[in-house]
């Protein structure tokens, strides 16, 4: 049986949901990469998602790493994921590949709110670090709530016609 | 498909949400929250936020589509230019 500390640092591969291996902008990892490898001022035009979750992971396992550093490099791991998978939603709706490709958005996305609901936890359980990065657990929280309210739209339940008709009247949808 | 002015501005905090750097989540949330907070007080409880983004989804996926054109269509004026 997996355990949480394992899941920690487990590696995921998107079940199907991928084209390309998607970059992360230097301007989301400066931080992180410079404090990691303890250097500053490296030029460096972009780093694969993978590259920069095995470093992170590498890291994290470490012997004597304090679990809140941990949590931060972990969730700036997942950050980064979830940065890469909205622009893969909007690479595939520009391709016209995204109605085909919903079954594996559906398992992707539900891998990464797994995960983001693992990030959270550990965060508020055992700390965050804030000192390589900007975010709180309040906005790790309100970014796994986005992955959530995505999940409904896309793959949950639809609103019952009476409400719908109810929102439409809310809106006034005849005004332009 | 026309669109009035508070579902505008529901969508562009929407996608401010999915968007915005990580340290901007927890305030870009508060915003959504508050202008759909406006249209479940006016339903007087009869609906939920999460029903209210679930009606709007097809809204939204179009929205960003029409935003990421948008940019793409920026980006490559501002090539030209340059060139």
């Amino acid at each position: 049986m997996v355990t949480i500390e394992e899941k920690r640092v487990r590696q995921t591969t998107p079940a199907g949901f991928t084209s390309e291996p998607p970059k992360i902008p230097l301007s989301e990892v400066q931080t992180i990469v410079n404090w990691i490898v303890g250097q500053s001022g490296v030029s460096i035009p972009q780093i694969p998602l993978s590259q920069f979750q095995a470093m992170v992971n590498g890291i994290v396992q470490q012997p004597g790493v304090p679990v809140p550093l941990a949590n931060a490099l972990m969730a700036a791991s997942w950050l980064a994921e979830v940065r890469a998978f909205r622009e893969l939603e909007e690479k595939l709706m520009l391709e016209g590949k995204y109605e085909a490709s919903l079954q594996d958005h559906r398992v992707y996305l539900t891998d990464l709110i797994a995960q983001g609901e693992t990030v959270v936890w550990a965060a508020r359980k055992r700390g965050l670090d804030a000192t390589p990065v900007k975010f709180t657990i309040d906005d790790l929280d309100s970014t796994l709530e986005s992955l959530h309210t995505t999940f409904r739209g896309e793959h949950g339940p639809q609103n019952p016609q009476k409400t719908n008709e109810l929102i439409s009247q809310l809106f006034d949808v005849s005004e332009p | 498909m026309s669109r009035n002015r508070e579902i505008e501005a529901i969508l562009e905090a929407w996608w401010r949400l999915d968007y915005c750097a990580p340290s901007e989540s927890a305030d870009s949330k508060r915003a959504l929250d508050q202008l759909l907070d406006i249209s479940v007080a006016k339903s007087q409880g009869q609906c939920t936020r999460e029903q209210i983004l679930t009606y709007l989804w097809p809204r939204y996926r179009e929205y960003r589509l029409e935003k990421r054109k948008k940019e793409q269509v920026e980006i490559a004026q501002a090539a030209l230019k340059k060139s």
